[in-house]
């Protein structure tokens, strides 16, 4: 006998709710709206691990870094300026720092505003 | 070396004859901080908060990007709560009873007030205490010109404490990097090398990311996206089914269900109530020509990026352009552009959909650059 599947299981538990408490006990619409719900929850939850994971991710390579007697001494990983990565690369590229990123956009932003006065 | 500071203190912008000046609440030191992404859409909105210092996330909301002003008249208690104002899907969901403006178009700001009171319903989701310090990343369009940019700060200034405006191709490569597999041999991070093709309601964004900040080179937007391909099919059924009376709200349904690229696909017909009564309607070739339109604006856009990236970050770039925004959800559109690539003589492109979190990408890159931005990047609202 080949095991019930989930949709299997929520038909069968919906047509004994309906042949207790009546057809009218349960709509489609309520249903739709629980399942509206729950993609919801779904979503939240992704949106959730993705940012924990970032975070998770960071403390492992912090850990790492501190066991490792050839860690780099922390002057010579900050970049002031992003600068672009070679291509291609076989090899795993470092993670790139976001505050970088944005201060690269910054700079961008005052350079444009300063350029149209300079002309 | 010292780093640049680029904190915008003692501006005096520009003020938009439409916003009214707002004194600036005062940021308490042991107040509360709050962090938010905030995908400013022009027909929803997206936005992710939490705690500074923390991984909470405390909200997270789509919100359809709309401000319903309730009608004089309204007889008490039809409005829930005799609420004035009404926000996202509580003004649609009222809109006979109120006046709907959408804040945005094309992706700026069209009305400032309305866009003022969306943002203050936004902050008392963030913090309904009303007492924390809200700063907040905003995406923007790609190539979002200063004035457009400065209707944001004015129309935040009292609102938001700090805020940082960033394109949004770039937060959705930030949103939909998988942070926990960067550094991994054989992962492809879009931050170093990708091509975003996002397809918003009131413009398409494109915008190469490698490596370092998308420069204005690096970005195309055009102001055709979800809303002119709903204009193109309001015309085409006004012209097959005339008096049809169909709002445009159900001709974006429509779309959002049916629309493909690609070959004619009939038929396909449409259930609509006209009249009172259900007809079907067969809008096989209307919603094709419609959704083609995108690929004839996109595709020159999306070749000409590709052509300046260098030679040596081509090839990868080319296996990793991405479609995002509520344009990817348009069947068949991965696969028309890749195609169309392959036969244009491009080498081995793939072209693939961020997924069903696309609604969301730019908020989640949005609260991560939130979360890594440095205290002298946050910028001040200051009149």
């Amino acid at each position: 006998m080949s095991p019930v599947t989930a949709e299997e299981e929520f038909l069968i538990a919906l047509t004994t709710v309906r042949a207790t408490y009546g057809t009218a006990s349960i709509n489609e619409n309520d249903l739709k709206e629980v399942l509206a719900i729950e993609e919801s929850r779904v979503a939240d939850a992704v949106v959730i691990a993705e940012l924990i994971a970032a975070r998770i991710n960071g403390q492992q390579s912090a850990a790492a870094g501190q066991s490792s007697p050839l860690s780099v001494a922390p002057e010579e990983t900050r970049t002031p300026l992003p600068t672009p990565i070679p291509f291609p690369s076989s090899a795993p590229t470092p993670p790139l720092s976001v505050a970088d990123l944005i201060e690269g956009m910054l700079i961008q932003e005052k350079r444009d505003v300063r350029t149209p006065s300079q002309a | 070396m010292s780093t640049p500071v680029v904190v915008e203190k003692n501006t005096t912008p520009t003020p938009s004859a439409q916003i009214p000046a707002v004194p600036v609440r005062p940021v308490k030191a042991s107040s509360k901080t709050m962090l938010a992404g905030f995908d400013l859409g022009t027909n929803k909105s997206c936005i992710l908060a939490g705690p500074a210092g923390q991984d909470d996330i405390t909200l997270s909301k789509i919100i359809p990007s709309v401000v319903g002003y309730v009608k004089e008249g309204i007889v008490d208690g039809i409005i829930a709560g005799n609420a004035s104002i009404l926000f996202g899907d509580d003004a649609l969901s009222n809109m006979l009873h109120v006046n709907l403006v959408a804040p945005i178009a094309e992706g700026v700001i069209e009305h400032p007030a309305a866009a003022r009171d969306f943002f203050q319903r936004i902050r008392s989701l963030i913090d309904p205490s009303g007492q924390g310090e809200i700063r907040t990343v905003v995406g923007i369009p790609a190539n979002a010109s200063d004035q457009a940019r400065e209707d944001i700060r004015q129309c935040a200034l009292g609102v938001f404490d700090r805020i940082l405006l960033v394109p949004e191709p770039f937060l959705s490569a930030l949103g939909f990097r998988d942070d926990s597999r960067v550094g991994q041999a054989g992962y492809v991070d879009p931050v170093i090398n990708s091509l975003f093709i996002d397809i918003g309601g009131g413009t398409s964004d494109l915008c190469r990311v490698q490596g370092c900040f998308p420069s204005k080179d690096d970005q195309i937007c055009i102001p055709f996206a979800g809303d002119a391909i709903d204009e193109i099919l309001h015309n085409e059924l006004n012209r097959l089914y005339p008096n049809n009376g169909l709002s445009r709200h159900k001709v974006r349904e429509i779309k959002e269900a049916n629309a493909y690229v690609g070959p004619v696909r009939k038929p396909i017909d449409v259930r609509v109530i006209l009249g009172g009564k259900a007809h079907m309607l067969e809008l096989g070739e209307a919603l094709g020509r419609a959704a083609n339109t995108l690929i004839d604006k996109i595709y020159p856009a999306l070749t000409t990026l590709i052509s300046r990236a260098s030679s040596d970050s081509v090839v990868t770039l080319l296996q990793n352009i991405i479609i995002t925004g509520g344009g990817s959800q348009i069947k068949g559109i991965d696969t028309v552009l890749q195609k169309r690539l392959a036969d244009d003589g491009f080498e081995s492109p793939k072209v693939k959909l961020a997924g069903q979190d696309y609604k969301r990408y730019v908020a989640i890159g949005a609260l991560k650059a939130a979360r890594a931005a440095r205290e002298n990047q946050w910028q001040y609202l200051l009149t």
